[in-house]
């Protein structure tokens, strides 16, 4: 028996070998799957480590010990630490250090006292030598020059601790001096280089100094006479320490560590972005394993639909074959072999080289796409092999299932018994894609029974095309018959009542839509890590400064970029009322030029918006503060305190200037104010309570305010009592009188933070610019006050915050807070037309950058993550389902081609010409190519629109940013065309083969002889 | 209306042994030429040739003294062919084939419906004009292929077996419609192996052998 149906194999090599690439492409699907997960993990893996960050590659454990206490004698960290830290391939640097005074000569400034295992080799010595023995110490470049040491020179060291006692915020020495000699001066040729770990050692010191720690040995340190020093393990990674294969021992060792340190109990801090790195790569890794199974399951089901319509068309071509064997009494076993066993011989074949076809097509694409990672196959892979390969089988079966069930009369009927039947597996797709669309929808993670839903889906809709697509181009031939066009009659009815014509309709449909939908996947993918990258960044570099005040940055910023071409100052709002959306302060005047916008009103607008015309600033001219008061009726209330606070206009910082108590009568109070020597703002007048908490009922009257040295008012008088010049939320009222202005304060319950008593240097309420819905009138101000707003533009999204948040001008801002405040977040957000020295031009102006982000590489990191590189497996994907349609055209044309030869041979006969039998030749299948990409591009949309937005293209946990939808529709065109040209390309081919065939038949082939 | 003239003619596939030898005979408009003799004897390669299937390896064959060089002039010349399997499409109903072949030599659109229609009611189709050929019996078959000839109405019909699977009835009415052909003014070749179908036409050549003789 088995011999037979070799034979029968052999002697339908043709179909049987289409039914094996057939089985292979779905069993390989299935296996590729699995396999290109596996290979996305190591890429993914591999791509995170080489865009992470110093400290993600890095850990510190560190220990404070005090050798006076006695301390380091139990569990040492001296040999504790290296037992803790022995990460493999990790190479691991010593360090201790503790502060000492010696060097600067302000007891408020320490010098950190180093010694940090091998520094030599990380210094560039500038003069003299670097350590060698006990007593010496290597100096920074630029301490040398500031306290005028050199090589050779003697200084003492001692050891010092920061004073306990908030009135004398000092270092103190608390140890016996040393002597110890600089043998040499360094600057540091890469301060941000793993070795060094994440001291900070030459981050900006206070002072402002820039950070150049004392290095000296080990010896040096431990022979001084010191206290509490804090001892450390710098462990970073070697170059191949963070190998894919390697993370889950990294791991292993981060858990380990943690675990030894909670069993010694001693007072270990660990400090690594590991785990941040690791959590990446995870988070990378399971979008991606959620991802790619999605496109998977409409391969595999598309690939046993064709196996499905290919099966039928073999089959139906068997039927008198079959008849005979059941006519002549076979077994129902034999006659179930003899009619299933060619297709299931094929089938088994084609699905074990599917499964290494599966392996060896994401080999090579590993190869192009993570080229070093490689894909460490593995025989997980197969773990669907099985089931690709059943439902292969199952899809054959099926196919077969009249010939194996009917009876001998009906197969030996010349025809096939026509008449309707109940769309069985039509409504089965349906159903099924309604359930687990609705599973989908409730869960919104394509996992489980959702996992089917996009698949189930955009056969349903397949199918239903398929079947309404039937009667419109019968209808639309018959019209052309009609109207006496041939040609296209002849290709269209060709098309239409071919037989198995709608599973044929179906199949390309469901194929196009199949590439449709991963092309949908891919751009909108590509859009969100564009958006992600552009919009998540805010600007094409953004560096975070170390904090100052708001006028700081704006001034240095606008000092670098005094056009507004390139750069600007970004800073957060504080956010802390209810439920109030974090918002962003900028200096609006370069929104437009600096920020990626999201689209939605005209950036340059919303920034007009943002900062209309204000009354200048009132501005103190030097730095000798006076403020004249006329104060009256403080008898009756408890002492009042004056205080100005000002804030400086080149970025010297702010201050408050308290002027004690208030006195009665006319009185001018004086105060020389550092901040002020080359001008300084006015932020407002406050008046406070000195003890109690009683009512407060006085009159006061500003009668002047300037400065003195040079002597000149900030204020004309007439200015000055201008009610509209100033601000008063609170606690009283003011009015313009001869003398100046007048201050009515009426506080019945007392001055708990004071009554203020601002410029209006500002519009108020404050311009704001939100995304997401708010009814809030207030924000809160850089001073945590509230500050009301009004909503000048709706915004898609904020730059950097997203779709719900909101958007103000950061001097407007400033000038509204009541007190001097360091900025939250402080950022410099620099366009692409920066020029390559700005980080110099910041540095020049005091700003100290802590962390560079850049949308390029923000870009290219998302394109190393999971999503990413998920969606290559859709590319593969939609080419496969191209190439599958392409398939089902030629089976459907090789099977088509005997009787359709025959049917053109007959009526060229009677007298059709060459055109139009050309044409009816030519025509067909392109037509059904179009058909199949219009329709099969809507079903993919339509799927898309239904399901898409379950994937986590932008990540498990995205930012709320405004994400694509949908496709761009360039994008979605040009993918259909690229199918259309393979499908019509092939499709011309095989009416090309047949066109040839129908002229070698001559127009007798049908006739008789 | 034209007469058809077979001169001399030697018919053969390609380069294989000659099915027929030196044969002449003419068809005149009016008149109703039997070709019969048994199975194999060439008949069906006869009426290729006349229908400019088969170009004859020597002598020719003549459309008003013209000579027949391919099937396309035939159509043009309005030789009409009705195959012995009748070459219908099958994925056409039997109107629509008709339609297709009165479009394809010439007639609009209104001429097909027309023909259409008028040719399946003499041939007892009109019921079954909307059915695919394959949904139709062998005599249908045939009968539309009749219908489809009846329709092109051509000067020279040549009608190959065409009666070999109907009934008694309907092979009478067949041989009536040929005769209304010849009336028409059509030069009429009918091949048969019914000696009563041969009768009732005007001449007989019978085949055998590879000769051709002029019964009558």
């Amino acid at each position: 028996m088995m011999a037979l149906v070799l034979a029968m194999v052999w002697s339908r090599r043709g179909q049987a070998l289409t039914l094996a690439l057939l089985a292979m492409v779905s069993v390989a699907a299935a296996v590729a799957a699995p396999a290109y997960v596996q290979a996305a993990d190591r890429a993914v893996a591999a791509g995170q480590v080489e865009t992470s960050l110093p400290r993600e590659r890095s850990l510190q454990v560190s220990k404070i010990e005090d050798a006076r206490s006695g301390e380091g004698d139990s569990l040492s960290f001296t040999n504790v630490g290296p037992a803790l830290v022995a990460f493999p391939g990790f190479s691991n640097v010593f360090s201790a250090e503790y502060p000492t005074l010696g060097i600067e000569p302000d007891v408020k400034l320490r010098s950190r006292f180093v010694y940090r295992q091998d520094v030599c080799s990380h210094l560039s010595i500038v003069a003299g030598r670097c350590l060698i023995g006990e007593g010496e110490v290597v100096i920074g470049e630029q301490t040398a020059r500031r306290r005028s040491l050199a090589p050779g020179d003697a200084i003492e060291l001692t050891y010092a601790e920061f004073s306990q006692d908030p009135r004398t915020p000092r270092f103190e020495p608390k140890g016996q001096p040393k002597r110890v000699t600089v043998v040499g001066t360094y600057r540091v040729p890469d301060p941000t280089a793993v070795y060094w770990g994440t001291h900070g050692y030459f981050a900006a010191d206070p002072g402002p100094r820039a950070g150049e720690p004392v290095f000296a040995d080990s010896a040096t340190l431990s022979t001084m006479d010191h206290g509490k020093t804090q001892l450390s393990i710098d462990s970073a990674a070697g170059p191949d320490a963070l190998d894919v294969d390697k993370l889950a021992g990294v791991q292993a060792a981060l858990d380990g560590l943690r675990d030894m340190t909670i069993k010694i109990g001693a007072p270990i801090l660990t400090e690594t972005g590991i785990p941040d790195l690791l959590a990446r790569i995870e988070a990378g890794r399971a979008a991606a394993r959620v991802i790619v199974p999605v496109i998977a399951v409409p391969l595999v089901l598309l690939s046993c639909f064709v196996i499905f319509l290919a099966v039928g068309y073999g089959t139906e071509g068997r039927r008198p074959e079959l008849a005979v064997v059941a006519l002549r009494g076979a077994r129902w076993w034999e006659r179930w072999w003899l009619a299933t066993g060619e297709s299931l011989v094929a089938i088994v074949l084609g699905a074990l080289v599917g499964c290494l076809a599966g392996q060896l097509l994401v080999n090579a694409i590993a190869a192009a796409r993570f080229p070093g990672v490689g894909v460490a196959p593995a025989f997980s892979s197969l773990r669907y092999a099985p089931l690709a390969a059943l439902a292969a089988v199952l899809a054959a079966l099926l196919a077969q299932r009249r010939q194996l069930l009917s009876p001998v009369s009906a197969l030996l009927r010349r025809l096939p018994v026509t008449g309707r039947r109940p769309p069985v597996l039509d409504l089965t797709v349906a159903l099924l894609a309604i359930i687990t669309g609705v599973q989908l929808n409730l869960s919104g993670d394509p996992t489980g029974a959702g996992l089917f839903a996009p698949a189930l889906i955009v056969f349903a809709f397949a199918l239903v095309v398929g079947r309404a697509l039937l009667p419109v181009v019968t209808r639309f031939a018959v019209r052309a018959l009609r109207r006496g066009r041939l040609g296209v009659a002849l290709a269209g009815l060709q098309l239409s009542r071919r037989s198995g014509a709608r599973g044929l309709f179906a199949m390309l449909v469901a194929a196009v839509a199949v590439a449709g939908y991963a092309a949908c996947a891919a751009d909108v993918g590509a859009r969100d890590r564009a958006v992600q990258a552009t919009l998540g960044t805010g600007a094409d570099r953004v560096l975070t400064v170390e904090p100052g005040t708001p006028q700081q940055l704006l001034t240095a910023v606008r000092a670098v970029d005094p056009e507004g071409a390139f750069a600007m100052a970004v800073a957060r709002t504080p956010g802390s009322g209810v439920g109030e959306p974090p918002g962003l302060a900028v200096d609006s005047t370069r929104l437009a030029t600096v920020a990626n916008w999201a689209g939605g009103p005209d950036a340059a607008e919303v920034a007009r918006a943002l900062r209309p015309a204000a009354p200048e600033p009132i501005v103190i001219p030097g730095r000798d503060l006076n403020v004249s008061v006329t104060a009256s009726g403080l008898e009756d209330s408890p002492p009042l305190r004056l205080t100005v606070t000002v804030t400086s206009v080149t970025g010297l910082g702010s201050a408050n200037v308290a002027f004690g108590q208030l006195q009665d009568g006319p009185y001018t109070y004086g105060q020389r104010v550092p901040v002020c020597r080359a001008g300084c703002r006015v932020d407002g007048l406050q008046i406070t309570v000195i003890g109690g908490t009683n009512g407060v009922r006085c009159r006061l009257i500003l009668t002047g305010l300037g400065s003195i040295n040079p002597v000149r008012a900030a204020l004309p008088a007439a200015e000055l009592a201008d009610v509209k010049r100033w601000r008063m939320p609170r606690f009283g009222t003011l009015t313009a009188v001869p003398a100046g202005l007048q201050v009515d304060l009426d506080a019945p319950g007392g001055l708990p933070d004071g009554a203020w008593i601002q410029p209006a240097d500002t519009p108020s309420p404050l311009p704001v610019a939100g995304a997401g819905r708010s009814t809030d009138d207030t924000i809160t101000g850089l001073d945590g006050q509230l500050v009301p707003v009004t909503r000048i533009a709706d915004l898609p999204a904020v730059p950097r915050l997203g779709r719900r948040a909101t958007v103000s001008d950061l001097e407007y801002l400033d000038r509204y807070a009541t007190a001097a405040t360091t900025t939250t977040l402080p950022e410099v957000w620099l366009s692409a037309a920066a020029p390559a020295d700005t980080l110099d031009r910041l540095a020049a102006q005091g700003l100290v950058v802590t962390a560079d982000t850049r949308a390029s590489v923000v870009r290219a990191q998302l394109d190393e993550q999971g999503p990413a590189l998920a969606l290559w497996f859709y590319v593969l994907a939609g080419c496969l389902a191209t190439l599958l349609g392409a398939g089902a055209l030629i089976l459907a044309a090789a099977v088509d081609r005997a009787r359709r030869v025959q049917d053109l041979s007959a009526l060229r006969a009677q007298g059709l010409n060459r055109r139009a039998a050309g044409q009816a030749t030519l025509w067909t299948y392109p037509i059904l190519a179009v058909i199949a990409v219009l329709a099969g591009l809507g079903i993919a949309l339509a799927g898309w629109g239904l399901t898409g937005w379950t994937l986590p293209l932008a990540g498990i946990k995205p930012a709320p940013l405004p994400f694509a939808d949908w496709p761009r529709p360039l994008v979605l065109a040009a993918a259909g065309l690229a199918m259309l040209i393979v499908l019509a390309g092939v499709a011309l081919l095989t009416g090309r083969d047949l066109r040839r065939r129908v002229r070698a038949a001559g127009v007798n082939e049908g006739e008789g002889r | 209306m034209r007469t058809l003239t077979v001169d001399a003619a030697q018919v053969a596939y390609g380069d294989g042994v000659p099915v027929l030898r030196d044969v002449t005979v003419t068809v005149r408009p009016g008149e109703i030429l039997a070709v019969t003799g048994p199975s194999g004897a060439g008949k069906t390669t006869l009426l290729a040739a006349m229908a400019g299937l088969l170009p004859p390896a020597a002598g020719r064959v003549l459309v008003d003294g013209g000579e027949l060089k391919d099937r396309d002039q035939g159509v043009a010349l309005g030789v009409v062919l009705i195959p012995q399997e009748n070459g219908l499409a099958a994925i056409l109903t039997a109107a629509e084939n008709i339609a297709v072949a009165v479009i394809a030599t010439g007639g609009t659109p209104a001429d097909a419906r027309r023909g259409t229609a008028e040719s399946l009611e003499r041939v007892g189709l009109a019921g079954q004009a909307d059915q695919l050929v394959d949904e139709l019996s062998g005599g249908q078959q045939q009968r539309a292929a009749i219908a489809r000839g009846l329709a092109l109405r051509g000067d020279v019909l040549l009608a190959d077996e065409v009666t070999s699977e109907l009934d008694a009835a309907n092979r009478q009415k067949v041989i009536e419609l040929l005769r209304a052909e010849a009336v028409r003014g059509a030069a009429v070749v009918f091949a048969t192996h019914d000696p009563e179908a041969a009768a009732a036409c005007d001449h007989e050549l019978h085949l055998a052998d590879g000769e051709a003789t002029l019964v009558r």
